[in-house]
């Protein structure tokens, strides 16, 4: 017994020698800020034009363009969200603005939003996409959320023939 | 035919002598083992702490990711490592860790090398030899990888201000807005 609990000392004080380790260590850090940059591409205006029937007792053709696209960036703390809001500079008498993003498609990653549907935009923010955490959605045309904008009319006996420019403000919030 | 009195007794002197010869073994083993465990190798870590400037990364065009890699300077770490006594064909592995410091994020990768051989003191070490991480390693929080060996020479001898540079991708605006910081933790094993 005695030999034997000699052995197991010399075979620790082995596997003491064998194995021995140093260690020691630097540290290495990295610091992300908050970001938050929204555009539209391409750029440049859009007409909407309304086209007459050519049946009488028919509505007006209602125009929309579907040419726009939302990009976005996006960094935010763990559990913080954004939205992107809509409005418009001006209301049209008898006609509604409205628009829909649909669901990001193209490039990408990270937590991109969720579209709420079709909008009609007034002179007050309007949540047009909400859940963006940290995300990209890919520069340009064909990335991100496509937009998709029309008139309709709200009120024929406010209609009358006019040109009017109404500027789209589209703004990138935290919740 | 020896009686058989003397013959036990000389089994018994015999045993007696085993007995001795058996804890002199074990006291001389003992003595050399815990001696060479005092005497092991050493790592020092000089250089300094490496933080990526605030914000490394600037966009300038909403709908793009934070993009490239990040390099600290060729000798941001310098390890210094002894063999206090011969230890001739004895290798040592350098292996490295990262060991998050309060909070890291999976997705930044940090890759080491070894930017050069350090200089060695005494000058001329026979047998002396270090090899490999001179290409990027990726280092992980899950377990220890190596990065580069040495052997040991003929004598006593320390490698000094072996020069290690850093490098962190996998940058992203996907990446929650925090500061993190890990422990790069070097381990030299026989």
């Amino acid at each position: 017994m005695k030999y034997k609990s000699y052995i197991i000392f010399l075979l620790f004080l082995l596997f003491l020698e064998k194995n021995s380790a140093a260690q020691n260590s630097k540290n290495v850090s990295i610091s992300f800020s908050s970001l938050a940059l929204l555009d539209i591409a391409p750029t440049g205006s859009i007409n909407l034009n309304f086209t007459a029937p050519t049946e009488a007792g028919n509505p007006l053709i209602n125009p929309s363009n579907n040419t726009k696209w939302i990009n976005y960036s996006s960094a935010v703390t763990v559990g913080q969200t954004r939205s992107v809001t809509a409005s418009i500079s001006a209301t049209i008498p008898g006609v509604d603005v409205k628009i829909q993003a649909a669901a990001f498609t193209g490039a990408g990653g990270g937590a991109r939003g969720i579209t709420t549907g079709l909008k009609t935009l007034s002179t007050s923010p309007n949540v047009i996409i909400n859940g963006i955490g940290g995300a990209f959605t890919g520069n340009g045309a064909n990335n991100g959320h496509q937009l998709t904008i029309s008139l309709v009319p709200n009120n024929y006996t406010l209609l009358a023939a006019q040109n009017t420019n109404v500027t789209i403000t589209y703004t990138i919030i935290s919740n | 035919m020896l009686p058989l009195h003397i013959l036990l007794s000389q089994i018994k002197a015999m045993k007696k002598l085993m007995k001795n010869i058996a804890v002199r073994f074990f006291i001389v083993s003992a003595l050399v083992l815990c001696g060479k465990a005092n005497r092991a190798q050493s790592l020092t870590v000089n250089g300094s702490d490496w933080i990526v400037s605030k914000n490394p990364v600037t966009i300038t065009e909403a709908g793009l990711d934070y993009t490239g890699s990040y390099e600290s300077t060729t000798d941001q770490i310098k390890l210094t490592i002894s063999f206090p006594d011969l230890s001739f064909n004895a290798s040592a592995n350098v292996n490295a860790q990262l060991i998050q410091d309060p909070l890291w994020h999976n997705s930044l990768s940090v890759k080491i090398k070894r930017t050069g051989g350090g200089t060695i003191t005494p000058g001329a070490c026979v047998f002396c030899s270090i090899s490999g991480g001179t290409s990027y390693v990726t280092i992980n929080t899950v377990s220890n990888v190596k990065i580069f060996s040495l052997t040991g020479g003929l004598a006593a001898h320390t490698y000094h201000n072996i020069p290690i540079q850093i490098n962190i991708t996998g940058v992203s605006v996907a990446i929650p807005v925090a500061n993190y910081k890990a422990k790069i933790v070097f381990t030299l094993m026989d």
